[in-house]
C-alpha cells in the first residue's frame, strides 16, 4: 500500500485527508508540526508528503529544506494558502514537486497524488 | 475793438476744435455715412466759426463784408446736411430721400446766389459787432432754414420717442438735448436784421458737435442724466471760482484800493488761490450729492453686491456658490436673467452651471474656441451686447457677428468674465435690468469686482473640493492599509477554515458516493440526495471564500520596490508562467503583436507581473463567460498583446480580447475597489480589487496611465501606458 505523510497543524484538515485517502487504499499517517513531520519522514517513510507552509515552529519551507537534505529523492507536494509567487519559486527550487493552493478540492489533490505514487 | 479780437481768438479755438472733431469722427470709421454726414455737417460749422473769426479781425466795410459772405459759403449747407444728419441718425434716410435732396438742391443754388448784393449788403454796426444787413434772399434761404430745422426737430424727436429703452434711447437722449441747444446758435442770424445781441451763438453749435461727435463715437454712453448735472455743476462751481475774482477786481477796485491800499490785489489773488483749492472739493461734493439722488436705487445695488462678493469666498460648495451668485444678481440688481456658465475641463466647454428667472431656454453649453470666448480671453473684460450690436452695424467683422448671435443666443446684455490669472474660469451672463435702463460705467465695475470675487471663491471651493476629495482618498487609503494589514494576519487563518470546511465537505460526499443505498427507502434516497447537495454546496462556498481571501492577500502584498528596465517579453514570459496554473494559455489564441525592438519599460517586475496576470486571466474570464452565455459554434477565445511607442515618452501595451466585454453602465466602476462582474460561477468568481491594483500600481507606482475601451459580445481592450527607458538609467 503507498503511503503518504499529510503534515498540517489543523487537525480537521488532516482527519479528513487521511479518511479521503484511506478509501482509496493509500495508507496515510499525520503530524501536526514541523518538527513532528522530519522525525516521522525517517521512521514512516513516506512514498510522498503534503506539506503544509505556515506552521508554528519548523515551517514548511524549513521542513522541505531539512527533509530533501536527507532524502534528496524525497516526493513533497506544497500545500499553502500563501500567494506569494516568491514562495512558490522557493519551494521549487528547493524541489518540492508541486504547489498547491488552499482551499484546495481532495478530488484535483488525489488525482496529483495518485499520478505521483504511480510513477514510483 | 480789443473786445473783438478777444472774440474772435476765441473764434478761432473753436473753429480748430470743430475741425477736429470732424477729422476724428471721419477716421473713426471712413465708410460709414452718418460719419461722413456728420464731419461734412462739422466742416460747414469750421468755416462758419472760422470766418466769423476773420470777419471780427476785418477792419474795412469791405472786407467785413467780404468775410461774411464767406461764412455763408458754409452757412447754406447747414440746413441740407443736419437735415440728413437727423435722418441718418434714426435711420430713416430713405423714407426722406426727397427731401434730403430737395435740401441739396437748395444748398447748391443759394452757395452762388449768398455772395451776392442780393444776399448780404451794406454793414450793421452795434455795440458788440457788426453784421451784413440781410437782403430779400437772405430772408428766403432763412425761411427754407426754419422748415429744415423743424423737419430735422421732429425727425431727431421721433427718434427718441420710438428708440427701445437702454443704450439706444439714452444716445436717442444725446441727439436730442444737442439738438435743442444748437437751436439757439440762430441767435447768431439776429444782426443780419438789426438786432444787436452779442455774438455768442457759434458757442452753441460747438456744443452741438461736441455732443453729438460723443454719443455717436463712444460705444458706452454715460447716463445722460449724469452727463448733464456733471457738465452743469462743473460749470456752476467754475463760474463762480473763476468769475468771483474778476468781478472782484472789476467792479470793487476802487473799493478795495481805498481800504487796503497799495497791495489791493491781493485780495482777488488769495481769494482766487483759496477758490481754485476748494474747488474741486466742492465739485465732487455736489456732484456726489446729486448722483446719489439720482443714482439711489443703483448705489444701493451696488452696496449689496460690494457685501455679497466678500462674503461669497466662505462658501465651499461650487453649486451652491453659483445659485447665490445668480440669485443675488437677479433680485438686487432687478434683472429679468441671469447665468453662470463654468468651464469644463472634461468636455472642453463652458457649461451653464446656474441660472435664474427665465423662461425661455438659454444655450446649454458654449465651446471653448467660440469668437464670444475668444473675444472674452483677449479683452479679459466685460462684453456689452449693446455696444456689440452698435459695432457690428459699423464694422464689419465676422467674430463680432458671432458674439453678437451667441449673446442673443444667451439672451445676454452683459457678459462678465471670471479671470484667475489667466484662464477663463467662467462667465457671468446677465439680461436686462427690469427697469430698462441702461447698465452704467459704474455698474460694469462692480460685475467686475463681483465676477473678481467669484473667481476667487470659485478658486477657493474648487480647493477646498480637492482638499476634501484627498482627504477622503486618505482615509480610504488608510483603510486599505489597515484591511491590508489586518488581512495578511487573519486571511491565514480564514483561508485555514475555508480550507477545512472544503476538505470536510468533500470527503464527505466522497463517502456518500461510496455508500449502497440499496434497499433504501425512495424517501430516504431523497433526502440523501438533498444531503449531497447541502455537502456540494458548503464545499463550493468554502472554496470561493477562499478565493476571495487569496484576493485580499495579494492586495496586502507588498513585493520588492524600485523600479528597472524591463522588456515586455520579460514580464509576458514570467507572467504567463504563473498564470498557467489558473489559464490554459494552449486553448486559446495568444498572440503577441509587439515589435521585439521596442525599448524598455521602466517598471517593477512582481508588480507587473501582477497587472498582467489579472489582465490576463481577467481576458480568460470574460472569454469563458461568453463561451457560456453565447455559445457560439465557430468561437474561438483569442488574447492579443500589442504595444508600441508614443511620442511622450511612454510605451503604450494594449491587452485585447474577444471575450464577453463589459456593459456601458459598468465600464465607469471597473476601477472601483469591490466592483465585480464576475459572480456567475464559481471558477471566476471575483473580489472586486484586482483591477483597483492595477490601477494603483500603473498610476501610482509607474506614473502610468491606464483605460480600458469595452464593447458588449465584442471584447475588451485594456491600455496601459507606462514610461519607457534606457537600459543604463534603471534604477533601485
Amino acid at each position: 500500500m503507498p503511503k503518504i505523510l499529510i503534515v498540517d497543524d489543523e487537525t480537521d484538515v488532516c482527519e479528513f485527508m487521511q479518511n479521503y485517502f484511506k478509501k482509496r487504499n493509500i495508507e496515510s499517517a499525520i503530524a501536526n508540526n514541523g518538527g513532528q513531520a522530519v522525525v516521522m519522514f525517517s521512521t514512516f517513510k513516506p512514498d510522498l508528503m503534503l506539506l503544509d507552509i505556515k506552521m508554528n515552529g519548523l515551517n514548511g519551507i524549513q521542513v522541505l529544506e531539512q527533509v530533501k537534505k536527507d532524502n534528496p529523492e524525497a516526493k513533497i507536494i506544497m500545500l499553502s494558502g500563501e500567494e506569494s509567487q516568491e514562495l512558490v519559486e522557493k519551494a521549487k527550487t528547493l524541489g518540492a514537486l508541486d504547489f498547491i493552493h488552499k482551499p484546495l478540492e481532495l478530488s484535483e489533490l488525489s488525482k496529483v497524488v495518485s499520478l505521483l505514487i504511480a510513477k514510483k | 475793438m480789443d473786445n473783438l479780437k478777444f472774440l474772435s481768438i476765441s473764434l478761432f479755438c473753436e473753429s480748430f476744435f470743430v475741425a477736429a472733431i470732424a477729422l476724428f469722427v471721419l477716421f473713426k470709421n471712413p465708410r460709414s455715412r452718418v460719419n461722413i454726414v456728420f464731419s461734412s455737417y462739422s466742416f460747414t460749422g469750421f468755416i462758419f466759426l472760422f470766418f466769423t473769426a476773420m470777419m471780427f479781425l476785418a477792419k474795412d466795410e469791405y472786407s467785413i463784408i467780404f468775410w461774411d459772405r464767406m461764412v455763408y459759403l458754409g452757412v447754406v449747407f447747414m440746413p441740407s446736411l443736419m437735415f440728413h444728419l437727423g435722418a441718418l441718425i434714426s435711420k430713416r434716410e430713405k423714407e426722406y430721400k426727397i427731401w434730403i435732396i430737395l435740401g441739396y438742391v437748395i444748398s447748391i443754388i443759394f452757395f452762388p446766389i449768398s455772395q451776392t448784393d442780393y444776399f448780404l449788403k451794406d454793414l450793421f454796426r452795434y455795440k458788440w459787432g457788426f453784421h451784413a444787413v440781410a437782403q430779400p434772399f437772405h430772408h428766403i434761404f432763412i425761411s427754407i432754414f426754419l422748415v429744415f430745422i423743424i423737419g430735422y426737430l421732429y425727425i431727431v424727436y421721433q427718434n427718441y420717442h420710438n428708440s427701445s429703452p437702454g443704450q439706444e434711447r439714452n444716445q436717442a437722449k444725446y441727439y436730442l438735448i444737442a439738438s435743442v441747444v444748437l437751436m439757439l446758435t440762430s441767435m447768431q442770424f439776429m444782426p443780419a436784421y438789426k438786432i444787436g445781441v452779442y455774438p455768442v451763438g457759434f458757442f452753441f453749435i460747438v456744443v452741438y458737435l461736441a455732443i453729438v461727435g460723443y454719443a455717436m463715437v463712444k460705444y458706452r454712453l454715460m447716463d445722460i442724466r449724469i452727463a448733464a448735472t456733471r457738465t452743469s455743476v462743473f460749470i456752476a462751481v467754475y463760474t463762480i471760482i473763476l468769475g468771483f475774482p474778476f468781478v472782484l477786481t472789476a467792479s470793487y477796485r476802487d473799493f478795495l484800493i481805498n481800504r487796503v491800499g497799495i497791495n489791493w490785489f491781493y485780495i482777488p489773488l488769495i481769494s482766487m488761490a483759496v477758490l481754485a483749492t476748494v474747488g474741486p472739493f466742492i465739485y465732487i461734493y455736489i456732484n456726489k450729492r446729486i448722483e446719489d439722488r439720482l443714482l439711489r436705487e443703483q448705489r444701493r445695488y451696488q452696496d449689496t453686491l460690494k457685501q455679497a462678493s466678500l462674503g461669497m469666498t466662505r462658501i465651499r460648495d461650487l453649486n451652491k456658490l453659483f445659485k447665490l451668485i445668480v440669485h443675488i444678481l437677479t433680485r438686487t440688481v432687478r434683472l429679468n436673467y441671469a447665468a453662470i456658465y463654468f468651464y469644463n475641463e472634461k468636455a472642453d466647454k463652458y457649461m451653464l452651471s446656474a441660472l435664474r428667472d427665465h423662461e425661455l431656454s438659454g444655450t446649454s453649453e458654449i465651446a471653448s474656441n467660440s469668437a464670444l470666448i475668444e473675444l472674452l480671453d483677449h479683452k479679459k473684460e466685460t462684453i456689452v451686447y449693446e455696444e456689440v450690436k452698435r459695432k457690428n452695424q459699423d464694422i464689419i467683422s465676422l467674430q463680432l457677428k458671432d458674439v453678437e448671435k451667441t449673446m442673443v443666443g444667451l439672451c445676454a446684455s452683459l457678459v462678465v468674465p471670471c479671470f484667475t490669472r489667466d484662464k477663463l474660469l467662467g462667465f457671468l451672463v446677465m439680461g436686462e435690468k427690469l427697469s430698462k435702463q441702461i447698465y452704467t460705467q459704474e455698474d460694469i465695475n462692480i460685475f467686475s469686482v463681483l465676477s473678481h470675487q467669484t473667481a476667487l471663491a470659485i478658486e477657493n471651493a474648487l480647493f477646498y473640493q480637492e482638499v476634501k476629495e484627498t482627504q477622503t482618498q486618505l482615509f480610504q487609503a488608510e483603510k486599505m492599509a489597515t484591511i491590508g494589514t489586518m488581512a495578511d494576519g487573519l486571511s491565514h487563518q480564514i483561508n485555514n477554515r475555508f480550507n477545512a470546511m472544503s476538505i470536510i465537505a468533500e470527503d464527505s460526499l466522497d463517502t456518500m458516493g461510496m455508500m449502497n443505498f440499496d434497499g433504501i427507502s425512495e424517501e430516504n434516497k431523497k433526502l440523501i440526495e438533498e444531503f449531497r447537495h447541502a455537502f456540494d454546496r458548503i464545499k463550493n462556498n468554502a472554496l470561493q471564500g477562499g478565493e476571495v481571501v487569496r484576493g485580499l492577500l495579494k492586495y496586502s502584498r507588498t513585493g520588492k520596490t524600485g523600479l528597472e528596465a524591463l522588456t515586455i517579453d520579460q514580464i509576458l514570459d514570467s507572467t504567463i508562467e504563473m498564470v498557467r496554473y489558473k489559464v490554459k494559455v494552449d486553448e486559446l489564441n495568444f498572440l503577441r503583436l509587439y515589435s521585439k525592438e521596442l525599448p524598455f519599460v521602466l517598471g517593477n517586475l512582481t508588480q507587473l507581473q501582477e497587472v498582467f496576470f489579472n489582465l490576463i486571466d481577467n481576458a480568460n474570464d470574460a472569454i469563458h463567460e461568453r463561451m457560456e452565455k453565447a455559445a457560439e459554434i465557430d468561437y474561438r477565445g483569442t488574447i492579443q498583446i500589442n504595444a508600441h511607442t508614443l511620442p511622450d515618452g511612454f510605451i503604450r501595451i494594449i491587452f485585447e480580447d474577444n471575450g464577453l466585454g463589459v456593459k456601458k453602465e459598468d465600464q465607469e466602476k471597473l476601477f472601483t475597489p469591490f466592483f465585480t462582474t464576475k459572480v456567475s460561477s464559481r471558477q471566476r468568481q471575483g473580489t472586486g480589487l484586482g483591477l483597483y491594483v492595477i490601477k494603483k500600481i500603473i498610476g501610482q507606482y509607474h506614473n502610468g496611465r491606464i483605460f480600458v475601451e469595452s464593447g458588449f459580445m465584442k471584447g475588451t481592450k485594456f491600455i496601459i501606458e507606462l514610461p519607457q527607458t534606457k537600459k543604463t538609467e534603471a534604477k533601485e
